[in-house]
C-alpha cells in the first residue's frame, strides 16, 4: 500500500478545477498575502484582543508555549473514554492523539480520509487530502475488514457515516482546529467539506479547538479572504463547503429571558492558541513561514514530496514543513523532516498564493543553523 | 367582512392581549440601550449601497447564483408563486417528520399547515418556538416567541412529552430540551430551514442564530431543504457575511450571533482519489427553493426599497403601533415593512387588512433601520394607490379640504356647531356628545377658535432689517391661535419684521399621509406662490410637522419642472422656530415663576434630528429643566391617526404621559400643536399636571392650558 503518493489524475483534476475558480477571483493571492501581512505585523495586539474577545464571548482561553502545554491542558481536560476529533494539523502538531491514547483515550477521526488513514494505521500524505495515496480498492477493503461495511463506494460510505453517528452522538468531547480566529468578535472559524467538523463543534457538551496565534485575523472579511484562498488553491472549490463560524458556547434566552447555555449545541468552548515556536519564528525573521495556509498546493509540483511522499516534512508537509519543524521542534527535526533535500526548483513558489520562497528560507535557515 | 372591519377587529383584540404587548416592551426596555450601544461601537453602515446593487441587478444575480449552486451541487427550484414553491415541497417530503428552524420564507408560502395536511410531522427546534408548539400557544415575540410563558409551565410541557418530573428551572428544562430534541434530529428524514443571505459569487447560503438548532437541522437529516426570498441574494460571500452581521447586530444587539454557517451544497468528501462524494456527515441533497413571488413585481412599481430588508426586527422595537399591537400589525411579515410586503406578496386589500391605515409616520423605524428603508414613504404611496381604487369617505375629505384647509366659511361655521354639539370642561376642553369625523364621542379636544388666527392676523409686526415670514399651520390656525401669536411675540423680540402673508394653505402634510397626494401638491403650489412673493430668506414654523412637511416639498415636486426648482428654493428657506431662535443667538429671558418644565420632542423633528427645543429651555435662566424619559417617544397623535384609532392612540400615548407626570414637571413643553392636542387630551383625562404649553408660550412667560 502506498507506492504512489497520489493516484493518477487527481492532480490534475484539482490543478483544472484550481485554474478555474482563479480566473473568478483575480488577485486573490495578493488579497490573501495582504491579510496575512497586515495581521503577523501586529500578532502581539491581535493576540491580546482575540483573548480578551473570545473571553468576553464566554469560551475559555488558554495561551499555550509550547506543544507540551497545549498537550497536558486538554489531556487534564478530558474525563471521558473517548473523543471525537476532525481534522487539524495544530492538533497533530501537539500530538495529542498518541497522549491521549496512551491515557487510554479512544479518539476517533471523524473525516473520513483521516478516519481511512488511522483504520489502515497509515500516516496522513497530505493536508487537505490525507489519504490520497490509497486507492479506492484499497480503501473499501480496510473499510469491508475493519467495520464490516461491504459494497460499493457509497453503501459503503453510508455505512461509515452511520459507524461515527454513534460516536459523534455519545462523545462528550469534540476536538477541532480553526481556520481562522475573528480578533473583532473572537469567533472561531472552521471550513470543511463533509459536515464532520460542525458535528464535532456542535453535538458533545465541550468543544476543544486548537489554533496557532498566526490564524489570528482582525475582522470577519479576513477570515473571509483566508478560507477562500484555501478552498480555491486547497481543493479547487470557490469556497469549502461548510464554513461554521462559532462564537462563544450554544445558548437559548427563550425561557423568561434566562439565558442558558448547551441549548443545542456545547455548553463549553475552549480555545488554545497556540505560540510553540510562532513568535520566534516572527521575529528571527522568517514572518514568510507564517504565511502558510495549509492548501497543499506547493506538495503537487514538489519533485521531493513527489517522491518522499509525507516523509518529507514533519508535522506540516513539504519544505516549508520542514523549515518550520526547526521552530516548533528544533533543528534535529528540521533536518529529519528533510531541511536538506530541497532542490530549489522554485515551483512551490510559483503556485503559492503567498508566494512563500520555501527553497530560500531553506537556504537562510541552514545558514543559521 | 370587510378589510376595515377586520382591521379594527385586530386592533381591538391585540389592545385587549396585555400579555404580549407587556413582554415586547419588555424586551425593547431591556435589549433597547444594549442594541444601541452595540450598534454605536460595531456599525459600519456597510449594509445599505451593497442591498441598493444587490436588488438593483437582481435578475443577473438570480441567473448567477442559480448557476453557482447547481455547480455545487444543490438542487434549484425557481418557485414563481408560493403556491409553486409549497407544491414543489409537497412532492419531495412524503411522510415521515421534518425539522424545522426559524424562517420568514416558510411562514411566508404556509408551508408548516400544509406540510400537517399531508401528515407530516414537523418538528420546531428553536427553544421558543418549540415551546409554543408543544403547547399550542401563540408567539408573543419574533425573536423570544415564548417569553410570556411561565417557567412552571413551560415544565409541565417537556414533562408531558417526555412522561418524566422537570424541574421548573430553566437550566433542568434546558437539558431535557436538548436531549428530547436530538431524537428528533436523528429521526428526521428532513431538515427545514430559511436562510439569512445567498452569496452568488460561491454559490453559498448563510444562515445565522445563537442555540446551535440552525446547524443540527442543516447538517443531520439526509435530505435539507431551503426556502428563501430572492431579495436574499448578495454577490459575494463578503456580503453574506456583512448580512449576518448586521442582522445580529440590530436585531439582537450581538456583535456577531454565535453561530453563523455558510453552506455550499451537499456534504462532500474528496477524500476518495479526489473523486466528489455526497452526504458524508452533512445530507447529501439539498434543495433551494428562490421566492419569487411578488418581489419583481415590488421592483418593477418601485417598491425595490422594500427588499432591502434584512428581517432584523430592529424597527419593530422602535414602532409604537407594533408595541401595541404586536404581530396583528402586519401579516406574513410584520410592522410597517410587513404591510408593504403584503401588498407585493399578496394585494393591496390584504395590505389594508395588515394594517396599512396604521402607520403614524413618526418614522423611529427609519432611524432604526440598518439600511434605512423609507417605510414610511411607501406607505404613503401604497395609500395613494388605495385611495385611487377605493376612493375616501366624505367624512375625510370635509375635513382635509374644508376645515384644514383654511375654507374661511367652515371655520367659521366649525367653532358654532362644535359648540353645540361638545360639552364643556371651562378649561378649554370639549367632550363631543356624539361621534362625528371619525371623532370619537367622550373624548377631550381643545375647543375650535371662534375666530381663526389667520383671519385676523396682522399682515406685518415688529421692527428691524430684516423680513421674515410665518407659516402658522392649520392647527394654529383654528385651535391655537394663541401660540400663533406668542410665536409672533417671540420673533417680535429679536429686532426683525414678520410677515404673515394670507392665503397660505395647511401644509398639506394631512392630505399626503391619507393618500391625497394631488391634494398635497395643490397646497404645496398654492403655499409655494404665497410664499415667493413675500421675498423673504426666512420662513418659520412652529410646528414640527408643517416644518416636515414643507421641507419635503421638493420631494413631493420632483416630477414637476414648473415647480421643482421654486420648491428647493423655498425649502432652504424654512426655519424651525427653535432652530431659527438658536441660530441667531436668541437669549430666553428667565422664567419669572421659576416652573419645572420637561420637554416633549416631536417625532418630526427627531426625523431630522433637531433638539434645538430642548436646548433652548435648559439655557433659560431661572427654569427647572426636569429630564422625562423616553423623551423622543411618539406621543400617538399622528395627524388623522387619532381619529381612526383612537384607543390605540391613546394606549401609545399612555406609556408618554407617565414619565411626564413621573418627571414631577409644572409644564411640558413641545414644539408641535398636533402634540399639544394629544397631550392635553391624555393629561387631561389623567388628571390636571403638568400644563402642556408651546415652546412659544413658555418663551413668552405665559400660562398655558390647563391639560
Amino acid at each position: 500500500m502506498g507506492k504512489t503518493f497520489a493516484p493518477p489524475g487527481v492532480v490534475e483534476e484539482i490543478s483544472a478545477r484550481r485554474r478555474q475558480k482563479l480566473a473568478r477571483y483575480p488577485g486573490l493571492g495578493e488579497q490573501y498575502l495582504k491579510v496575512r501581512r497586515d495581521a503577523l505585523r501586529q500578532m502581539d495586539a491581535l493576540v491580546e484582543k482575540a483573548i480578551q474577545t473570545l473571553r468576553a464571548k464566554k469560551c475559555q482561553v488558554h495561551l499555550a508555549a509550547d506543544a507540551a502545554e497545549a498537550r497536558e491542558l486538554i489531556l487534564n481536560l478530558v474525563d471521558a473514554p473517548m473523543v471525537v476529533k476532525s481534522r487539524s494539523l495544530a492538533l497533530g502538531e501537539i500530538g495529542v492523539v498518541p497522549a491521549l491514547e496512551a491515557k487510554g483515550v479512544k479518539v476517533v477521526e471523524t473525516a473520513l480520509g483521516d478516519f481511512v488513514v488511522q483504520l489502515a494505521g497509515e500516516r496522513p500524505a497530505h493536508p487537505v487530502l490525507p489519504a490520497w495515496h490509497i486507492s479506492e480498492t484499497e480503501i473499501l477493503n480496510v473499510l469491508k475488514s475493519k467495520l464490516g461495511v461491504a459494497g460499493d463506494l457509497h453503501r459503503a460510505l453510508a455505512g461509515v457515516r452511520e459507524h461515527l453517528r454513534r460516536y459523534l452522538v455519545s462523545a462528550a468531547y469534540g476536538l477541532t482546529g480553526a481556520n481562522a480566529v475573528v480578533a473583532e468578535n473572537g469567533s472561531l472559524v472552521i471550513m470543511e467539506d463533509e459536515g464532520n467538523a460542525r458535528a464535532v463543534s456542535n453535538l458533545p457538551h465541550t468543544h476543544i479547538a486548537v489554533v496557532g496565534i498566526e490564524k489570528i485575523v482582525p475582522d470577519q472579511e479576513d477570515a473571509m479572504t483566508v478560507c477562500r484562498t484555501a478552498a480555491v488553491y486547497g481543493t479547487g472549490q470557490d469556497i469549502g463547503n461548510y464554513l461554521s463560524i462559532i462564537t462563544g458556547p450554544s445558548s437559548t434566552g427563550d425561557i423568561q429571558g434566562k439565558q442558558v447555555f448547551g441549548m443545542h449545541g456545547p455548553k463549553r468552548v475552549i480555545v488554545i492558541l497556540l505560540d510553540n515556536g510562532r513568535r520566534r519564528c516572527l521575529e528571527s525573521g522568517f514572518e514568510e513561514l507564517l504565511y502558510c495556509n495549509n492548501c497543499g498546493a506547493c506538495l503537487e509540483v514538489c519533485p521531493v514530496f513527489k517522491a518522499r511522499g509525507p516523509a518529507y516534512g514533519h508535522h506540516y508537509p513539504g519544505g516549508r514543513g520542514a523549515a518550520f519543524a526547526a521552530f516548533t521542534d528544533g533543528i534535529t527535526a528540521a533536518r529529519e523532516a528533510g531541511l536538506d533535500w530541497c532542490q530549489s526548483c522554485g515551483k512551490c513558489r510559483e503556485v503559492c498564493p503567498a508566494g512563500i520562497n520555501t527553497p530560500e528560507l531553506i537556504k537562510r535557515l541552514s545558514v543559521i543553523l | 367582512m370587510t378589510y376595515s372591519k377586520r382591521l379594527k377587529q385586530k386592533i381591538a383584540e391585540g389592545l385587549e392581549d396585555k400579555v404580549s404587548a407587556s413582554v415586547r416592551q419588555m424586551v425593547t426596555r431591556v435589549q433597547g440601550p444594549i442594541i444601541q450601544e452595540m450598534i454605536q461601537k460595531f456599525d459600519r453602515a456597510e449594509l445599505r449601497p451593497r442591498k441598493e446593487y444587490a436588488i438593483g441587478h437582481l435578475a443577473e444575480l438570480v441567473d448567477q447564483s442559480v448557476a453557482r449552486l447547481q455547480e455545487n451541487g444543490f438542487i434549484v427550484f425557481r418557485a414563481r408563486t408560493a403556491g409553486e414553491a409549497v407544491d414543489y415541497i409537497l412532492k419531495l417530503v412524503q411522510g415521515g417528520s421534518v425539522v424545522k428552524s426559524k424562517s420568514n420564507a416558510v411562514k411566508e408560502i404556509g408551508l408548516v399547515d400544509a406540510l400537517e395536511a399531508a401528515g407530516v410531522t414537523v418538528v420546531e427546534t428553536d427553544l421558543g418556538d418549540r415551546i409554543c408548539q408543544m403547547g399550542s400557544i401563540p408567539a408573543s415575540h419574533p425573536i423570544g416567541p415564548a417569553l410570556h410563558v411561565p417557567v412552571q409551565k413551560v415544565a409541565e410541557l417537556f414533562a408531558a412529552e417526555t412522561g418524566q418530573p422537570v424541574p421548573p428551572v430553566p437550566e433542568e428544562i434546558v437539558k431535557v430540551a436538548r436531549e428530547t430534541l436530538r431524537q428528533r434530529f436523528f429521526e428526521a428524514k428532513v431538515g427545514l430551514s430559511g436562510a439569512n443571505a445567498i452569496c452568488a459569487d460561491t454559490g453559498s447560503v448563510v444562515v445565522m442564530e445563537n442555540e446551535g438548532n440552525i446547524r443540527n437541522v442543516t447538517n443531520l437529516p439526509p435530505v435539507h431543504i431551503i426556502v428563501a426570498g430572492i431579495e436574499k441574494i448578495v454577490p459575494t460571500l463578503e456580503d453574506g457575511i456583512k448580512v449576518a452581521r448586521v442582522a445580529g447586530l440590530y436585531g439582537m444587539g450581538l456583535d456577531f450571533a454565535t453561530y453563523v454557517s455558510v453552506i455550499s451544497g451537499p456534504s462532500r468528501t474528496h477524500a476518495v482519489e479526489g473523486k466528489v462524494v455526497h452526504g458524508l456527515q452533512g445530507p447529501g441533497e439539498v434543495h433551494i427553493v428562490l421566492l419569487e413571488e411578488g418581489r419583481w413585481e415590488a421592483i418593477k412599481e418601485g417598491f425595490a426599497e422594500s427588499l432591502y430588508c434584512i428581517n432584523c426586527g430592529s424597527c419593530l422595537g422602535r414602532c409604537p403601533v407594533y408595541g401595541e399591537l404586536g404581530e396583528r400589525y402586519g401579516y406574513k411579515y410584520f410592522g410597517g415593512i410587513g404591510v408593504i410586503r403584503t401588498a407585493f406578496n399578496n394585494s393591496l386589500e390584504k395590505a389594508l387588512e395588515a394594517g396599512l391605515t396604521l402607520c403614524l409616520n413618526c418614522r423611529k423605524c427609519v432611524a432604526a433601520c440598518p439600511v434605512h428603508i423609507n417605510t414610511p414613504g411607501m406607505i404613503q404611496r401604497l395609500r395613494e394607490r388605495a385611495v385611487a381604487e377605493q376612493g375616501m369617505d366624505w367624512g375625510r375629505k370635509m375635513l382635509l379640504m374644508q376645515l384644514l384647509n383654511n375654507s374661511s366659511a367652515i371655520q367659521k361655521l366649525a367653532p358654532v356647531v362644535g359648540s353645540l354639539v361638545c360639552n364643556r370642561d371651562g378649561k378649554g376642553g370639549w367632550y363631543p356628545r356624539y361621534s362625528l369625523f371619525g371623532i370619537e364621542k367622550g373624548r377631550r379636544l381643545p375647543e375650535l377658535s371662534k375666530k381663526s388666527f389667520l383671519s385676523g392676523a396682522p399682515r406685518q409686526s415688529g421692527k428691524g432689517e430684516q423680513k421674515i415670514a410665518y407659516f402658522a399651520g392649520c392647527l394654529n390656525n383654528i385651535v391655537f391661535p394663541r401660540v400663533a401669536n406668542a410665536t409672533l411675540r417671540v420673533l417680535q423680540q429679536s429686532d426683525v419684521q414678520v410677515i404673515v402673508p394670507p392665503g397660505q394653505k395647511c401644509c398639506g402634510y394631512p392630505s399626503l399621509v391619507n393618500g391625497d397626494r394631488d391634494g398635497a401638491v395643490r397646497n404645496a403650489i398654492a403655499n409655494l406662490k404665497v410664499f415667493a412673493s413675500t421675498g423673504v430668506e426666512v420662513i418659520v414654523t412652529d410646528c414640527a410637522t408643517c416644518y416636515s412637511s414643507l421641507t419635503g416639498y421638493p420631494e413631493l415636486l420632483a416630477g414637476d419642472p414648473r415647480w421643482a426648482g421654486i420648491a428647493r428654493e423655498f425649502a432652504g428657506k424654512v426655519k424651525e422656530l427653535a432652530q431659527y431662535l438658536v441660530e441667531i443667538g436668541f437669549q430666553p429671558a428667565a422664567d419669572k415663576a421659576q416652573r419645572r418644565v420637561t420637554y416633549h420632542q416631536p417625532c418630526h423633528l427627531t426625523a431630522h434630528g433637531m433638539t434645538q427645543g430642548r436646548d433652548l429651555l435648559q439655557s433659560m435662566p431661572g427654569l427647572q429643566f426636569v429630564p422625562s424619559q423616553l423623551e423622543d417617544n411618539c406621543c400617538g397623535f399622528g395627524g388623522t391617526f387619532n381619529l381612526d384609532f383612537y384607543q390605540l392612540s391613546k394606549t401609545i400615548g399612555a406609556h408618554k404621559i407617565q414619565p411626564i407626570q413621573k418627571s414631577g414637571a409644572e409644564v411640558v413643553v413641545t414644539s408641535c400643536p398636533g402634540c399639544m392636542v394629544q397631550l392635553m387630551d391624555l393629561l387631561g383625562s389623567a388628571g390636571q399636571r403638568p400644563v402642556v404649553m408651546h415652546i412659544s408660550e413658555l418663551l413668552t412667560g405665559g400660562g398655558g392650558q390647563h391639560g
